[in-house]
């Protein structure tokens, strides 16, 4: 074969090329974890629509980032078993301010819904409270108006035990309902595990391990 | 005799190592190597999300007379982080360094010299400054991805299926310079550019300005959230042959789900080169319920009136991703191009595509 150039090469060369290339792809592989989005960075963009609907006063927000790493995960799918492989990775909550003041937090979930991804996305007081949700991406129809204000009216206002609690001992949930505050727990549960630094000495003495959650369900 | 020379004198160095395709590989490859557990330590102490990506893609075009076969491959880093200050955020950056090698692509991106070549790819290389605080007003500053029509909401980075935009601008990465924010349930960007594409080229002084508003989206997707967009562009862009195209358009795009099935569309509208142009895509897609096996069709139409008529370029895709293991992607696509602006016949195009990006 003959290159542009003016070298030639005998017909393994291309091959040998493409041994090379992998040889150290897979080196490349080796140096890493695996674990994985297959999601470009250039396609994170942050939730301000939602912290302008539901923090209108608010002046600034700041963007933390943190990783669920194995422990965590592990964590996770003890008490909800149904969380899928997204869970790995960087996660970001989103801390949104009235000038000095922290007024609340915000942080996005992505759930296996009906018909494909649903993201919802969580609003928490100041407290690390939940104070509402609402649906960024919803593949699983149409929710009434009815069942949106039933779950927020249940979900206002509780800390983690407290929505871990309602999964456990509510009767009349359905499904959906369940999917909803499962991502409640995630949200609130990833939020303590891995930005401790946001804690309020309130929420910090209900702090709650792993193994504490396995409990209360 | 200098060291480099000399080397090359030798049989395994000058078949390998002097060739300059492989020189380009075994370069990226040593620094990616030494930079990549440096870039993964730094990840964990000051919140750089870094990633590493591998592709390869290969096209069998089964009309044409030699050459049927061509493949692509790339391996790149995909860095991004915030900075932040005490109250609020100072800054995004957002790094995507790629080497590219084409392997006899009759159809290959335009910075390729050779049928056999490698190059370095700066795809997104921008800081975003948020310079209100609260996301309505951020400053962008770099090499981005033109904020045009369903580029937008849809991430198509190094995937098989694509959307209408290169054949709209002719580019989709321009070095440049724009605002973006969110107000209300509305995104806006706008961008001013130079004009030249993925290589800042500035002969024949290129430009161009491109602005999208659409409702506000949380982060781009292989299917995206469901909305509306609505783009303008104008510019005198330089091609890669060196002629400068100019063109304006004002394009709709759409996103929306019913049940399992997604359609998302998007139609334009304006002149290339004085001559009046509309183009439309129309994609009809299905996916499981957490998205990892995705199957689409889709149909194409590319319309300019020349001296002649109006001519018109066709095409159909069938195609689908899987993704079930976590970082792990295969792609498969066949499309079918009823016409061109340059011939009538038909061709028959086979894609396939594995992906592995890990973080």
């Amino acid at each position: 074969m003959k290159y542009d150039d003016g070298r030639t090469h005998g017909h393994k060369t291309p091959l040998l090329r493409r041994g090379i290339l992998w040889m150290l792809s897979l080196l490349l592989l080796q140096l890493s974890a695996a674990k994985a989005y297959a999601i470009a960075y250039c396609a994170i963009r942050e939730p301000v629509s939602v912290i302008q609907e539901f923090f209108p006063t608010y002046t600034s927000y700041r963007t933390l980032e943190g990783l669920i790493d194995e422990n965590v995960r592990q964590e996770i799918v003890e008490v909800l078993p149904e969380s899928h492989f997204q869970e790995f990775g960087i996660h970001s909550l989103y801390v949104v301010y009235r000038e000095e003041t922290l007024i609340g937090f915000v942080h996005a979930r992505t759930e296996k819904g009906r018909f494909g991804l649903d993201e919802i996305i969580w609003i928490l007081g100041s407290d690390m409270r939940l104070k509402t949700f609402k649906f960024q991406k919803n593949r699983s129809g149409a929710i009434p108006q009815s069942m949106l204000v039933r779950l927020t009216n249940m979900l206002a206002g509780l800390d983690l035990i407290r929505v871990t609690n309602v999964l456990r001992t509510e009767p009349n949930l359905n499904q959906r309902d369940r999917v909803i505050i499962s991502s409640a727990v995630k949200a609130l549960f990833v939020t303590k595990a891995i930005w401790p630094q946001t804690q309020s000495p309130l929420t910090q003495s209900s702090e709650l391990s792993g193994s504490a959650l396995s409990s209360v369900l | 005799m200098e060291v480099p020379a000399l080397l090359c004198n030798n049989y395994f160095f000058n078949n390998y190592f002097c060739n300059n395709y492989l020189r380009k590989i075994a370069v990226l490859f040593t620094a990616v190597i030494f930079w990549c557990p440096n870039l993964y330590a730094v990840q964990g102490e000051n919140g750089w999300r870094n990633a590493f990506e591998i592709v390869a893609g290969g096209t069998y075009l089964a009309d044409a007379d030699a050459d049927k076969m061509g493949l692509l491959y790339t391996t790149g880093i995909d860095a991004r982080k915030v900075f932040a200050g005490s109250k609020s955020n100072i800054a995004t950056v957002n790094l995507q360094l790629d080497m590219w090698c084409t392997d006899n692509q009759t159809r290959r991106p335009g910075f390729f010299e050779k049928d056999h070549d490698c190059d370095p790819v700066v795809r997104n290389a921008f800081v975003n400054f948020h310079a209100s605080g609260d996301g309505k007003l951020n400053i962008l500053l770099g090499h981005t991805e033109l904020p045009f029509g369903l580029e937008v909401p849809v991430s198509t980075s190094k995937s098989l299926r694509t959307l209408l935009t290169p054949k709209d601008l002719a580019m989709k990465l321009d070095w440049g310079v724009g605002i973006n924010g969110t107000l209300g349930k509305f995104d806006y960007s706008a961008l001013l550019s130079r004009g030249s594409g993925i290589e800042y080229r500035h002969n024949k002084d290129p430009w161009s300005f491109t602005a999208r508003v659409g409702h506000s989206i949380n982060r781009q997707r292989f299917l995206p959230e469901p909305g509306l967009g609505l783009s303008i562009f104008r510019g005198n862009v330089l091609l890669t042959n060196g002629n400068i195209s100019e063109r304006e358009r004002i394009a709709l795009d759409g996103v929306r789900y019913f049940k399992r099935f997604g359609v998302v569309s998007q139609f334009s509208f304006g002149d290339t080169d004085d001559r009046e142009t509309w183009n439309g895509l129309v994609e009809l897609n299905w996916s499981n319920s957490i998205e990892s096996a995705v199957g689409y069709i889709q149909y194409k139409s590319y319309n300019q009136e020349f001296l002649d008529g109006w001519k018109r370029e066709k095409s159909g895709s069938i195609g689908a991703r899987f993704g079930q293991i976590a970082g792990f992607t295969w792609a498969v696509q066949y499309t079918r191009e009823f016409s061109s602006f340059k011939s009538n016949g038909d061709q028959d195009v086979l894609g396939f595509q594995l992906k592995y990006r890990w973080e």
